[in-house]
């Protein structure tokens, strides 16, 4: 050891400050293991919440702009031209001796029962 | 790391750390605010070291460096940094040796403040500065040489 050394070694840094020791335990327990894990927890549902909301209007949007623009086709054509179906069916009409096979169509308004 | 094993470490260790923080900040409070933060920033984000003090060692270190940066400091020890041993009669003042500090480079003054006031051999200086034990003692070395002769200096021209 040279003389510098020696001379370091008779000195000493200042000490840190009285409460340097208790302001580190309360930072300590102002961090409590409880109070900070559960404070994460939240962050993290209150993240997942957020998206799934997000995500759910983002999909009702989606949805209400495809049906609502659907849906005022199907109004239009429902209300104002009932759909027209078709029906064959076949007929063995007599003709002097003979028998003549005829296919018929008929059209029928799908909306309209039997009664009417 | 459970907060208890944290809490405990700090207790046991609360002056070495102090000492690290300081030969970085070379300003008291700023060494108390980097060891404080550091605990909280633990706490945080905790993590499972296989060593907890090295770790905290470290994290201690690098928030000094970290406040240093934030707050422009220069680094300069201030000049009532060093007070006299108990009972100890020193040739130079104090503040002259604080002042010498300033002639020497970082790593120079951190190795010769690891090792003479917190008490790390030079092997735990190098795991935490993450060099070789080589590089240490030159640093330590040429620090003590520069300061041999910055204090040669002084008692030539007094």
């Amino acid at each position: 050891m040279n003389r510098v050394e020696e001379t370091l070694k008779r000195m000493t840094p200042r000490e840190p400050s009285r409460d340097y020791v208790e302001r580190g335990l309360s930072r300590l327990t102002a961090g409590l293991p409880e109070h900070s894990y559960a404070t994460r927890h939240w962050r993290i549902a209150a993240i997942v919440l957020a998206v799934m909301l997000t995500s759910s209007v983002a999909l009702n949007v989606v949805q209400w702009s495809v049906s609502g623009s659907a849906g005022a086709e199907e109004t239009t054509t429902t209300d104002e031209r009932p759909p027209i179906k078709y029906a064959a069916y076949s007929v063995l009409r007599p003709e002097g001796d003979a028998f003549i096979h005829e296919v018929r169509f008929r059209t029928f308004d799908e909306r309209k029962t039997n009664d009417d | 790391m459970t907060p208890e094993e944290l809490h405990a470490c700090y207790v046991a260790n609360h002056r070495r750390l102090y000492l690290v923080a300081l030969a970085i900040t070379m300003d008291r409070q700023t060494a108390e605010d980097a060891v404080h933060d550091t605990l909280e920033k633990l706490l945080r984000h905790p993590r499972q070291p296989t060593d907890l003090l090295p770790y905290v060692t470290r994290a201690v270190r690098n928030t000094a460096i970290d406040l240093m940066r934030r707050r422009r400091f220069d680094g300069l020890p201030a000049d009532d940094l060093l007070v006299a041993k108990d009972g100890e009669s020193c040739e130079i003042s104090p503040s002259m040796l604080a002042a010498a500090f300033s002639h020497l480079s970082r790593d120079e003054t951190e190795a010769i403040w690891l090792h003479v006031y917190a008490d790390l051999p030079f092997r735990e200086i190098a795991e935490l500065r993450e060099c070789s034990i080589n590089t240490v003692t030159s640093w330590y070395r040429r620090g003590i040489d520069k300061l041999q002769a910055i204090l040669d200096n002084e008692h030539e021209s007094s």
